[in-house]
C-alpha cells in the first residue's frame, strides 16, 4: 500500500536571542491513507512545528516531506498556497474562526479561496455542520458560540474541501473534558465512515483512546507509543 | 480566488472596521471635496461667462474683418489699412453655410420726434429685415420686425419714453432727423472745417414693433438696449447722401494750412518736402472717412457652419470674430485657471495620503490573525494584496462619492449666498443691464468622474505599500504570534 505521506530525516531549528535551538532533528514518519495518527508530547516539543510543516505553513532546514510523490519542499509559495487549500484541512488550538464572518460563511471560506461557490456549496456547508451537530447555528457569529462549538465549525471548515489530509494542532486545547470527548469522537467517527486521514498534535492522553497510532515528540525526536 | 470573492470578503470585512474607514474616507472626501468644489465653482463661472457672451454675441453671426495687406500689421477697424470690397462680399455671399452677408450701416446718432418729445442721440443700426430669424436674441415685444424701408423697429426702451406721453405708437409714423459724425483728420480750423456733423432733412417712419434685450451683437456694430433698427437700404441710402455732402480738402490746400500753422506755432522751420509728405498723408486719411465700414457681418446657416465658415474665411486670410470663438478663448483662460486649481487639490490629496497609508498600516497590523488564517486556509499572496488594494478602492470611493455630495451642498450654499450678494451690490438690472449674473456651483457628470478617478487612484497608491505588507506576511509567523 502506498504512503500518503513520507517524511525523511526533517530538521527545523529557530534563533532565540541569537541562540539556535533545534526542535526537529531527524524525524522519519510514513503515513497511509486512512490513518488516524496523533503526535503526543509536552508544551513545547515541537507537535506544532512539526505539523505546520506538514501543512506546507512553514519550511524545514533539511529532510524531505512528500505528499503524494511530490516534495513539499520544492514547491513554490504560489504551489504551496494551492496545496493548503486543496489537500490540506487546519484545525487550530484557538479555532482561528474570521470574526466578522458567520459559522456558514467562516465554513464556505476555503470553498471561496479555490473560487468555488455555489447554492450547492452552501447546500453541502450546511450539512456539514448538521453532522456537527450545528444545526441553527448557521448564522451565528463565533463570538456567540461556546468553544466547542467554535472548534466544530472549524473542523466543519477544515472538512469543506474535501481534503486528504485535516491537520489539528492541539484542537482540545481550550476545551473541558466533556468537549475534548465529542471532539474526538467526532474525529473518530470522521476517520472511520469518510476515510479521512488525520493528524492530530496534543497533549492530551485522552486521545490514545481514539485514534490508531500514537507518536510521542521528545527532543526533537520521533517515537512510536 | 476570484474577484466577486475577494469583494465579498473585503465588503463584509469593511464593515466592522468603521472607524478607520471613517478616518480614510473622511481624508480623501476632503481632498475631493476642495476639489470638486473648486473646479465646480470654476465650471460654474464658465457656463456663466458663455452664457453672458451668447447673450452678447449672437451664436451663427461672424463679423469678418479685412485682409491686411501684407507685412502691415494694425487695426483692422482702421479704414486705412483694410476694407472689404463688394467683389470680396460677393464671394463671401456665395460660400457654403453663408446665410446672409452684409456690410452693416448705421445713423449713429439722430433726432427723433414723437407725440410732441423731442429726442436727440438716438441710434439707429441698419439691419437685412432677414436678421430676425438668426438673431434670435431679439424679441420683438410688440408688433413684427423691419419688412420695409420706410419702417422702424425701437427698442424698448426708447418707445417707454414717448409713452409716457401717447401710450399706442406701434403703427404711428415718427419723425427722425439722421445726423452722421465725421471724426476730423486734422484739426483745421475756419474754413477749412469740412468734417461737421452733416444733418440730413427729416424724414417719417412707421413704428412697426418693439424691440427688447438689443444687446451688442459684435464689438463694431453695437446693439445696445437703446439700439433702435431700420432697414439696411435706408441707412445705406441716408449714409451715402450724407457722405456726397462732405468736401475733402485738396491736397495743396491741406499742404498750405500746415505751412501755415508750422510758421505761427513754430520757431523752427519744418522741410517743404516733410510737410508735403504730411499733407498726403491727411489727404488720405480724409479720403477714407467717404468710405463705409470695412467690415461685414456673415450670418451662418445654423451653428455647425459657424465653425467651418471661421475656418474657410481665416484662410481666406481675414480676420473673424464669433462667439464660439471668444467662447474657445476663454475656455483656455479657463482650462489653465482649472489645472492651478486641480494641482492644488491634488496637493491637498497628497497631503490626505499620508493620514490614509498610517491608517491603511494601521488595519494591517490589526489584521495580522485574518491574513495568517487566510493563508493557511490556502489564498495566495496576490489574494491578499488584491483584498487589500479592493478594500481601499471601496474606502475611497466611499470618501470621493462624500466629498462630491458635500461639494454638491456647500456649492448650493455659497451660491445661494453668493447670489443674494450680487444681488443685493448690483442691483436687479446688473451692470450691463443684462441682469445680475446667476452663479452657480457646476458639477458636470465628467467632473464627478474624474474626481471618483482621482479619490481611487489615491486611495489605491496609498494602499500600496500597506497591501505589500500584508501580502508578504508568512502565515506561519502570523499566527505563532498569536
Amino acid at each position: 500500500m502506498s504512503y500518503i505521506l513520507v517524511i525523511k530525516n526533517l530538521y527545523k531549528s529557530f534563533f532565540l536571542n541569537k541562540k539556535k535551538i533545534e526542535v526537529l532533528k531527524g524525524i522519519d514518519l510514513k503515513i497511509k491513507k486512512g490513518d488516524f495518527i496523533a503526535i503526543t508530547g509536552p508544551s513545547g516539543s515541537g507537535k506544532t512545528t512539526f505539523l505546520n510543516l506538514i501543512g506546507g505553513l512553514d519550511k524545514p532546514d533539511k529532510g524531505e516531506i512528500i505528499f503524494k510523490e511530490k516534495n513539499l519542499i520544492q514547491l513554490s509559495e504560489e504551489k504551496l498556497a494551492e496545496y493548503r487549500a486543496r489537500k490540506i484541512g487546519f484545525v487550530f488550538q484557538f479555532f482561528n474562526l474570521l470574526p466578522y464572518l458567520t459559522a456558514l460563511e467562516n465554513v464556505i471560506l476555503p470553498q471561496m479561496i479555490i473560487g468555488k461557490v455555489s447554492k450547492k456549496t452552501i447546500k453541502k456547508a450546511k450539512e456539514i455542520l448538521s453532522k456537527l451537530n450545528l444545526q441553527g447555528k448557521e448564522d451565528h457569529r463565533p463570538y456567540e458560540l461556546s468553544g466547542g462549538e467554535q472548534q466544530r465549525v472549524a473542523i466543519a471548515r477544515a472538512l469543506i474541501n474535501k481534503p486528504e489530509l485535516i491537520l489539528l494542532d492541539e484542537p482540545t486545547g481550550n476545551l473541558d473534558e466533556d468537549n475534548t470527548k465529542d471532539i474526538f469522537s467526532l474525529l473518530k467517527k470522521l476517520n472511520e465512515l469518510e476515510n479521512i486521514t488525520i493528524i492530530i498534535g496534543t497533549h492530551d492522553l485522552e486521545i490514545k483512546n481514539f485514534c490508531k497510532k500514537v507518536f510521542v515528540l521528545k527532543k526533537g525526536k520521533l517515537y512510536e507509543d | 480566488m476570484r474577484i466577486e470573492n475577494i469583494f465579498k470578503l473585503a465588503l463584509k470585512d469593511l464593515k466592522r472596521e468603521k472607524r478607520n474607514i471613517w478616518l480614510c474616507s473622511v481624508g480623501i472626501g476632503i481632498g475631493i471635496w476642495f476639489l470638486t468644489l473648486t473646479l465646480s465653482g470654476i465650471e460654474g463661472i464658465k457656463k456663466e461667462v458663455e452664457r453672458e457672451i451668447n447673450q452678447i454675441i449672437d451664436y451663427n453671426i461672424i463679423t469678418v474683418y479685412p485682409k491686411l495687406p501684407e507685412g502691415e500689421e494694425g487695426s483692422s477697424l482702421d479704414r486705412l489699412t483694410g476694407f472689404i470690397n463688394e467683389k470680396e462680399l460677393n464671394e463671401i455671399k456665395k460660400l457654403p453655410g453663408v446665410k446672409l452677408a452684409y456690410r452693416p450701416y448705421d445713423i449713429p446718432s439722430s433726432i427723433i420726434e414723437f407725440a410732441g418729445i423731442k429726442l436727440p442721440f438716438v441710434q439707429f443700426e441698419g439691419v437685412p429685415p432677414e436678421i430676425i430669424g438668426p438673431l434670435q436674441r431679439l424679441q420683438i415685444k410688440e408688433g413684427r420686425f423691419l419688412e420695409k424701408e420706410n419702417e422702424t423697429v425701437l427698442a424698448k426702451k426708447v418707445a417707454r419714453i414717448f409713452r409716457k406721453r401717447e401710450e399706442k405708437i406701434v403703427g404711428k409714423e415718427i419723425l427722425v432727423t439722421p445726423i452722421f459724425e465725421f471724426s476730423l483728420p486734422i484739426e483745421i480750423k475756419g474754413k477749412y472745417e469740412y468734417f461737421p456733423d452733416i444733418k440730413l432733412p427729416p424724414i417719417k417712419l412707421k413704428v412697426v414693433g418693439i424691440i427688447e434685450n438689443s444687446d451688442t451683437f459684435s464689438e463694431t456694430s453695437s446693439f445696445s438696449p437703446t439700439t433702435n433698427f431700420v432697414h439696411l437700404n435706408l441707412a445705406k441710402r441716408l449714409w451715402e447722401k450724407a457722405v456726397s455732402k462732405l468736401k475733402i480738402p485738396s491736397v495743396v490746400e491741406i499742404y498750405e494750412y500746415l505751412k501755415k500753422q508750422a510758421l505761427s506755432e513754430s520757431e523752427v522751420s519744418i522741410p517743404d518736402e516733410l510737410l508735403w509728405q504730411r499733407a498726403e498723408e491727411k489727404y488720405e486719411e480724409a479720403k477714407s472717412q467717404l468710405l463705409p465700414f470695412g467690415w461685414i457681418n456673415v450670418v451662418a446657416e445654423d451653428k455647425d457652419d459657424v465653425k467651418k465658415l471661421t475656418k474657410i474665411l481665416q484662410k481666406k486670410g481675414y480676420e473673424v470674430e464669433s462667439a464660439q470663438m471668444m467662447i474657445d478663448e476663454t475656455s483656455k483662460i479657463f482650462f489653465v485657471l482649472e489645472a492651478i486649481l486641480g494641482f492644488f487639490g491634488v496637493v491637498a490629496l497628497f497631503a490626505s495620503i499620508f493620514g490614509i497609508i498610517n491608517v491603511m498600516y494601521l488595519m494591517v497590523t490589526e489584521r495580522k490573525k485574518e491574513i495568517g488564517i487566510l493563508k493557511a486556509l490556502g489564498a495566495k499572496n496576490r489574494d491578499v494584496y488584491f483584498l487589500f488594494l479592493l478594500e481601499a478602492v471601496i474606502i475611497s470611493l466611499a470618501g470621493g462619492i462624500f466629498g462630491i455630495v458635500g461639494a454638491f451642498l456647500s456649492g448650493k450654499i455659497a451660491s445661494l449666498i453668493l447670489n443674494f450678494v450680487l444681488r443685493g451690490k448690483i442691483g436687479e438690472e446688473g451692470i450691463l443691464g443684462l441682469g445680475v449674473p446667476s452663479f452657480s456651483f457646476c458639477i458636470p457628470l465628467k467632473l464627478i468622474l474624474i474626481a471618483l478617478l482621482i479619490a481611487v487612484i489615491f486611495g489605491v497608491l496609498s494602499a500600496l505599500g500597506p497591501a505589500r505588507k500584508a501580502a508578504c506576511m508568512r502565515p506561519v509567523e502570523v499566527l505563532r504570534n498569536e
